[in-house]
């Protein structure tokens, strides 16, 4: 007779844990053995017994689902039609993160996407001449849009998901969040110190995470954007073929998010450095920055002035809708930020994105006036 | 054809902001979560109240489209349960709602069901930590590879481990069983 399993073996069979081959050989031995099936028997009636004391009424899915979805929407404070705040001609890009732009609690892959997103758009990035067109942001440049040209671009009815060849992929480095017991434990995996806020109050949790670097790729249907210029009545400019020759590479820093509650407060700052932008070689970048700038409703004279003033490789334009009360530019020590404050059910949500050299940060939060929350940004540092 | 996409493929469209792949992963694996976190907590509420909580990590922070979805969850799932039980702690009188027992049985039978809850409870909560989640997690229906995955553990050991769990189990619950009522507060709950 063979030897006799061990009781993980035979519970494993009765789990049916085992390969086929390895099944049929303890059946043999079990059909030979009383001792073994004595044992699996009590293993039976244990496992059973187990089952039955944490058996559970089932739950509620479909309610459940509803509860959460209705949790979602709640956090999601700024309506759908803000849409309209980001860069119309991106929509494909931005609508994959759109949903999850102005939740409070905006996860650290939704901030970054936002940031690529935006980075994405051609006017970006200038220097004709480099061989290697790559740019990382330092400064913010926010353009308003007035209300008039956002509705303008809206009843274009152009499918901004054609705007790329493919949905942008991710090629390379890990997007998952680990999380960390400390800032200066993130501080050793990021390469750089994240910034402490000053809290409004005592915080009763804290939690940190950070995310490795990634890289993503998308690709630019050149035909698609000439179609979009069209539409939109811009006329004077032509975009080169070398825009979708070759994909725009994204390559995303690491990055640190902490989130901190206190009584009547929650807030959440990610930070992190800007990511590096590849563009195609030969993509003249002031124009296509101009192209852009025009398709926000500039007149093309002050289009050309602001165009050729801008260092895209630097240089992130921002549009915004002026109109909007929701949206106002402020300044965070000095730097240029773009605060979202929002009302919403009597709660109040803020979300601040602002840029100081290579680094970037969002803080978002609940529960706090907009001084206190512009405060809390200050002290950053 | 969505009921044939894989865990991975969902995941990679709700990467690309897809939320009817997340409805999806919701619906797939919401009552597995729930059954584990109703063993840690023994309260519905706290169960539900956790299980939003994970789905909300998932929503939005998923994990990389190539991780296995339920062992991933179930983890995020006991990591929520600490945080909740800390401050459920706090308000360890709250009473179970009566409607969780089934509303045929009569009013004895429902008594001496939650009875028997609280000494599963009880029973759970003397167990070492790995030990009781290696309990819940198979009883909520992981498969040995996803266990492991969930706890780190070397799949060849479950069965073992789990036999082992399943004996202290038994042993603790009967203990409790015949030491009477002081063992049975409901505030005493399992460390996940």
């Amino acid at each position: 007779m063979t030897r006799c399993y061990d009781d993980g073996a035979l519970r494993a069979g009765l789990d049916g844990e085992l390969t086929a081959e390895a099944l049929h050989a303890q059946q043999e031995h079990l059909a030979a053995c009383p001792e073994c099936r004595a044992r699996r028997a009590a293993l039976k009636a244990l496992a059973d017994q187990t089952a039955s004391q944490l058996r559970v009424v089932p739950p509620d899915v479909p309610m459940a689902l509803a509860a959460l979805r209705q949790r979602i929407d709640r956090e999601r404070p700024v309506p759908d039609r803000s849409r309209s705040f980001h860069l119309p001609s991106s929509q494909r890009s931005i609508s994959m993160t759109s949903t999850r732009i102005w939740r409070p609690w905006m996860g650290w892959a939704a901030a970054l996407a936002v940031i690529i997103a935006l980075l994405a758009f051609p006017p970006v990035r200038a220097v004709a001449d480099q061989l290697l067109n790559v740019f990382r942001v330092q400064n913010v440049v926010f353009v308003p849009v007035t209300n008039e040209r956002m509705e303008q671009l809206r009843q274009l009815n152009f499918d901004g998901e054609t705007l790329f060849l493919a949905p942008p992929k991710q090629t390379g480095g890990s997007s998952e969040a680990q999380p960390v017991a400390s800032l200066s434990e993130a501080s050793t995996l990021v390469g750089f110190t994240p910034a402490q806020p000053v809290l409004p109050g005592p915080s009763s949790s804290a939690e940190f995470a950070v995310t490795d670097r990634a890289t993503f790729e998308f690709q630019v249907n050149v035909e698609s954007a000439r179609e979009l210029l069209r539409l939109a009545g811009v006329t004077d400019v032509t975009l080169p073929d070398a825009l979708g020759a070759a994909p725009i590479v994204a390559e995303m820093s690491p990055a640190v998010s902490a989130r901190y509650a206190g009584d009547g407060y929650e807030v959440m700052l990610v930070q992190g450095v800007s990511p590096q932008v590849t563009l195609p070689d030969g993509v003249e970048m002031q124009q296509l920055g101009y192209a852009a700038l025009r398709v926000l409703g500039m007149e093309p004279r002050q289009a050309a002035t602001l165009a050729a003033q801008i260092d895209w490789r630097t240089t992130l334009v921002f549009p915004f809708p002026a109109d909007i009360n929701a949206l106002r530019q402020v300044s965070v020590g000095g730097s240029p930020g773009l605060l979202v404050s929002v009302d919403h059910q009597g709660e109040q949500y803020q979300s601040l994105y602002w840029q100081r050299g290579e680094r970037f940060y969002v803080l978002s939060g609940s529960g706090l006036n907009a001084d206190t929350f512009l405060a809390m940004a200050e002290s950053v540092r | 054809m969505a009921e044939h996409e894989s865990d991975g493929a969902l995941l990679e469209r709700l990467w690309r902001g897809d939320e009817a792949a997340f409805e999806e992963l919701f619906v797939r694996h919401y009552a597995t979560v729930y059954r584990v976190l109703y063993g840690l907590t023994g309260k519905r509420e706290a169960a539900e109240d956790a299980a939003q909580e994970t789905f909300l990590t998932l929503y939005r922070r998923p994990p990389a489209p190539n991780q296995p979805v339920r062992p991933w969850l179930c983890r995020v799932a006991l990591n929520t349960a600490r945080n909740t039980l800390r401050s459920e702690r706090r308000d360890a009188a709250r009473i179970e709602r009566v409607a969780q027992a089934p509303a045929v049985e009569d009013p004895s039978a429902a008594v001496e069901r939650i009875e028997e809850r609280h000494q599963v409870r009880a029973a759970l909560a003397t167990l070492p930590q790995r030990q009781a989640q290696i309990l819940l997690l198979r009883h909520a229906g992981l498969s040995y590879a996803e266990v492991a995955a969930a706890l780190d553990l070397a799949p060849g050991s479950v069965g073992t481990l789990l036999v082992r769990a399943e004996r202290a189990f038994a042993e603790a619950y009967a203990r409790h069983r015949s030491a009477g009522t002081d063992d049975q507060l409901p505030g005493k709950q399992v460390q996940p």
